[in-house]
């Protein structure tokens, strides 16, 4: 099997990879966004122990 | 048990425990998922009647079973954080919500491009497709109720109610192919002693699946964590936490 045939899937390489490509994304997209604000977060925090420690 | 139980709900053990457990959660997530691709995509055989185009079902059911049984995960904890007032249980629960409705946008948008050669359409008001689309919703109602409260103890509440109740839906999801005449094929896997599907075609499917359920449980662990630094927010224990991480 060539890399052009197991790229063209028969006729459905389209419909194929469309799903494959949308799945990644979507993995990618939700472990970036939790990371994200996680990363927020732990800032946040550590802006406010801060002012704490600075404060009356 | 118990004390095991005690323990794990504490919020400084489970904050440790997730920034711990994360690495290899995700790893060995990325290793099963690329795995199984290449046994979808290269190893498994042509399907006799839907030709190369049953190689979606590699990343489609798994994604779908997701976003069932993350709804679960997610009504249980709600239902736990009620019960007996575990504040962490609560954090769980609003922590599912996010990865759940991904998974759900997957599933849905995978089926769809699936659809359009199998049954030479995008969309179908077909029981299977729309309970789906129904439990899309949940998790979005889910998180705009949770919005909805600046009180993170009321959000808990009222979201964990919508969650407990929400969950009949899984049911219907799951056997909506059995109970109606659907356009959507059978479960091919659940049988029970019987599945009717070829080893060689099978694996890939079960490594996708075990490898989703390792990245819910790795993006679980990041989201866990954002929900306990936003709930503790004086707690003396976050001082040397926030300072190391």
């Amino acid at each position: 099997m060539s890399l052009r045939e197991f790229i063209a899937m028969g006729p459905y390489g389209g419909y194929i990879w469309g799903c494959y490509g949308v799945t990644v994304a979507m993995l990618i997209f939700s472990a970036w966004s939790a990371r994200r604000s996680l990363r927020e977060q732990i800032g946040a925090a550590r802006r406010r122990l801060e002012m704490q420690k600075e404060g009356p | 048990m118990w004390l095991w139980f005690h323990k794990l709900s504490s919020p400084p053990y489970a904050y440790r425990m997730a920034t711990l457990l994360r690495p290899w959660f995700f790893w060995t997530a990325l290793a099963l998922i690329v795995f199984a691709a290449y046994g979808g995509l290269v190893l498994a055989p042509p399907d006799y009647q839907q030709k190369d185009a049953f190689r979606i079902i590699y990343v489609h059911a798994p994604a779908a079973i997701m976003s069932l049984q993350v709804y679960v995960v997610m009504a249980i904890a709600a239902a736990v954080g009620v019960i007996w007032r575990i504040k962490l249980a609560h954090a769980v629960a609003a922590a599912c919500a996010p990865v759940g409705a991904a998974f759900t946008v997957v599933a849905l948008a995978t089926g769809s491009i699936y659809g359009k050669p199998m049954w030479g359409t995008w969309w179908e008001w077909d029981p299977r497709i729309t309970s789906e689309l129904i439990q899309l919703f949940l998790y979005l109602g889910y998180m705009a109720l949770r919005a909805s409260f600046d009180d993170t103890q009321r959000a808990d509440r009222a979201s964990a109610i919508l969650a407990i109740v929400g969950v009949v839906n899984v049911p219907i999801v799951k056997y909506s192919v059995v109970w109606w005449n659907s356009l959507h094929q059978a479960p091919t896997i659940s049988k029970i002693g019987k599945p009717s599907i070829e080893l060689s075609m099978a694996w890939p499917l079960y490594t996708m699946l075990l490898g989703f359920m390792l990245y819910f449980a790795a993006v679980l662990c990041d989201r866990v964590r954002s929900e306990i630094l936003r709930r503790e927010r004086n707690a003396n224990w976050l001082v040397e936490t926030v300072k190391t991480s």
